[in-house]
């Protein structure tokens, strides 16, 4: 550029950098103390930073820092102009009268014809807006993420509270960025209770959780004798009892004063919908649990001469509450022993095995064997469009002699003091399937020491794992258990098996000739 | 091409009807299944190929019963394609085997 050009050209530079809405400030290029000095400020940068140029011409930029402005930043940002390259960074910066904000910012040399930087020129935005939407956003994507999450694969409702409570408190971690998050509460469904505590503390943070359980669901802070500041929000749900406060600790005035509090409240209120969700599909479970064993024979049923011992145990997740049954039916000189699985879930599961095992129930007390009560069961099943398991053991009382019949169902083990195998069962079809098929009857050995062992999928299955061995292993299961006492051996199967995670509803009956009293002694 | 957790299913029509499913079929996938049979139920052959199939639960079977009624009434079919060892093995316990139509 010509001198002449220069000379025309130096009014519109002035005037275009006066009047451009980018903040722009010109420093000299002293980086050490007391720093570089402001020479240059436009009215946009007036206008963020809060104050009039007279104050800030002659000061350093460092009269915009504060308690919040990150150190790392300011290192980086010197080592970045002591090797005259250019900077881009993102800091708290303060306004005259305190208020914090965030500016993304970028500095760069502005070197004379020799190459030595003589002064550098900062541009900066005020993001603080844009920062807290992401931010915000990105909270409550999270909390709806992890309840979806949590929905389609649900634990108990305990650790799906935890797991909820964690979450929101981590959300709102990367929201605010500074202090502590917790989240405090307990849940009261039907019989059960349970109290979640995350990163809760004794003392001092469950006074200021107090303070916020009172509030309105209003987003509240406060600060002690100390200086330790805190803001929260209540997360109660009108829905199933949940009591519960949300709260950012440990912070102190500066990081309270920055904090972005109605996004607070707002991930708040996504807790609040999450742990509602959580609540409702948790009442429910306990709806379906309730008329399942509602619908289930309320004590072990009784057969002269023979030990019988039933249990049932829903599963962990609403949608595999309800469908399996089991029941005894006494006609005559015979005991029909049954153990069924609707395939459902549910209250509605839990409903249509009222109704299945009624019916089952009342064909065989009409005196019809096994085999035609399962065949007209399976015309009943496929004209309501239901499907169904069962199987059906049948004990002639004063021969002894035991016979099954499976709809489609898992056959029983047997076992003795020194074996146990799966029963050759030929399954007929499962109920539901429609047409006219035909339900083999199979003739099952026993002796007086026979257990017998019926019971559901839930108590086996594994989707890693092909039911052959599954099979095998519940055998294996009810050898080592070597049980004199049904009770124990159930009670045994069932807690082998809840240690492997199981989701499904779990029934077994289990029945072998009493010790104590001998053949045909019973009365009928 | 659907996707659900474990479950991919695939509808491909020619002069026949074939769904393809691969994954497991579950009380959270159960359904995609259902969604695919139902849409091309009908008076037409319909296969479903479960080769890829690694794990049936009941809800499964309820569907694949569901099918087989649908198809049946319909005036349709339904053959269950080359299935998987696990499908075939829960087949057999549940006396599918000689009710439903069957192609290794």
């Amino acid at each position: 550029m010509t001198q002449q050009t220069d000379d025309l050209l130096l009014p519109i530079l002035r005037a275009a950098l006066d009047q451009t809405r980018s903040a722009a400030c010109i420093t000299t290029a002293e980086l050490d103390r007391p720093g570089p000095e402001i020479v240059y400020v436009n009215p946009a940068y007036c206008e963020m930073i809060g104050r009039d140029e007279t104050e800030v011409l002659g000061a350093t930029p460092r009269i915009m820092q504060g308690p919040l402005t990150s150190r790392a930043e300011l290192d980086r940002l010197r080592r970045d102009l002591d090797a005259d390259r250019p900077f881009i960074g993102e800091t708290v910066n303060y306004r005259r009268d305190g208020q914090p904000f965030l500016i993304s910012w970028r500095i760069d040399p502005v070197q004379g014809p020799d190459g030595v930087t003589t002064h550098y020129i900062a541009t900066q935005d005020d993001i603080t807006a844009l920062r807290r939407a992401e931010r915000l956003l990105s909270a409550e994507k999270a909390v709806d993420g992890s309840v979806s999450i949590l929905l389609s694969h649900p634990a108990d409702a305990t650790t799906n509270l935890q797991t909820m409570a964690t979450d929101i408190a981590s959300a709102v971690s990367d929201l605010v960025g500074y202090g502590r998050a917790v989240v405090v509460g307990d849940v009261r469904l039907g019989t059960s209770r349970a109290a979640f505590a995350v990163g809760a503390r004794h003392g001092a943070d469950e006074q200021l959780m107090e303070q916020v359980r009172l509030g309105p669901g209003t987003v509240q802070s406060g600060c002690d004798d100390e200086g330790r500041c805190w803001v929260g929000c209540a997360l109660a749900s009108e829905l199933g009892g949940i009591g519960g406060a949300l709260a950012v600790v440990d912070l102190d005035q500066a990081e309270l004063d920055f904090i972005d509090q109605a996004a607070v409240g707002r991930v708040a209120e996504c807790g609040r919908r999450a742990l509602s969700s959580l609540a409702e599909y948790e009442r429910q479970r306990l709806v379906a649990i309730e008329l399942q064993r509602d619908l289930l024979p309320e004590t072990d049923p009784v057969v002269p001469g023979f030990d019988v011992v039933a249990r049932y145990q829903p599963g962990a997740f609403a949608t595999r509450v309800g469908g399996d049954w089991y029941d005894v039916v006494r006609d005559g000189q015979r005991a029909v022993l049954i153990v069924g699985d609707m395939a459902g879930s549910g209250v509605r599961a839990a409903a249509d095995m009222g109704r299945v095992r009624l019916l089952v129930k009342v064909l065989l007390q009409q005196g019809r064997s096994a085999a035609d009560a399962l065949a007209l069961l399976n015309q009943f099943c496929s004209e309501e469009d239901l499907v169904a398991t069962a199987l059906a053991v049948t004990i002639d009382l004063p021969t002894r002699e035991v016979s099954a019949v499976s709809a489609g169902h898992l056959p029983p083990v047997i076992s003795s003091p020194h074996t146990a195998e799966i029963a050759q069962v030929t399954p007929g079809p499962l109920l539901g399937i429609g047409g006219s098929p035909h339900y083999p009857r199979s003739t099952i050995t026993v002796d007086d020491d026979t257990t017998i062992v019926m019971f559901t999928d839930g108590l086996i299955e594994r989707p890693d794992e092909l039911i052959d061995v599954s099979l095998e292993r519940l055998a294996v299961e009810v050898l080592a258990a070597n049980s004199d006492d049904l009770a124990r051996l159930c009670d045994g199967l069932i807690l082998k098996r809840q240690a492997n995670n199981p989701t499904d509803d779990i029934a077994i009956l289990t029945v072998r000739p009493s010790h104590r009293s001998g053949v045909g002694e019973g009365s009928g | 091409m659907a996707s659900l957790d474990n479950l991919t299913v695939t509808t491909a029509t020619d002069d026949s009807t074939l769904v393809i499913a691969e994954g497991q079929i579950d009380s959270h996938t159960s359904s995609l299944l259902d969604e695919a049979l139902t849409a091309v139920a009908g008076d037409v052959p319909l296969s479903v190929n479960l080769a890829g199939i690694t794990f049936v639960d009941s809800s499964g079977l309820r569907v694949i019963v569901g099918a087989h009624k649908r198809q049946l009434s319909g005036g349709g079919s339904l053959t269950i394609v080359k299935p998987s060892v696990p499908v075939a093995r829960l087949l057999d316990i549940t006396g599918l085997t000689p009710e439903l139509q069957i192609v290794p």
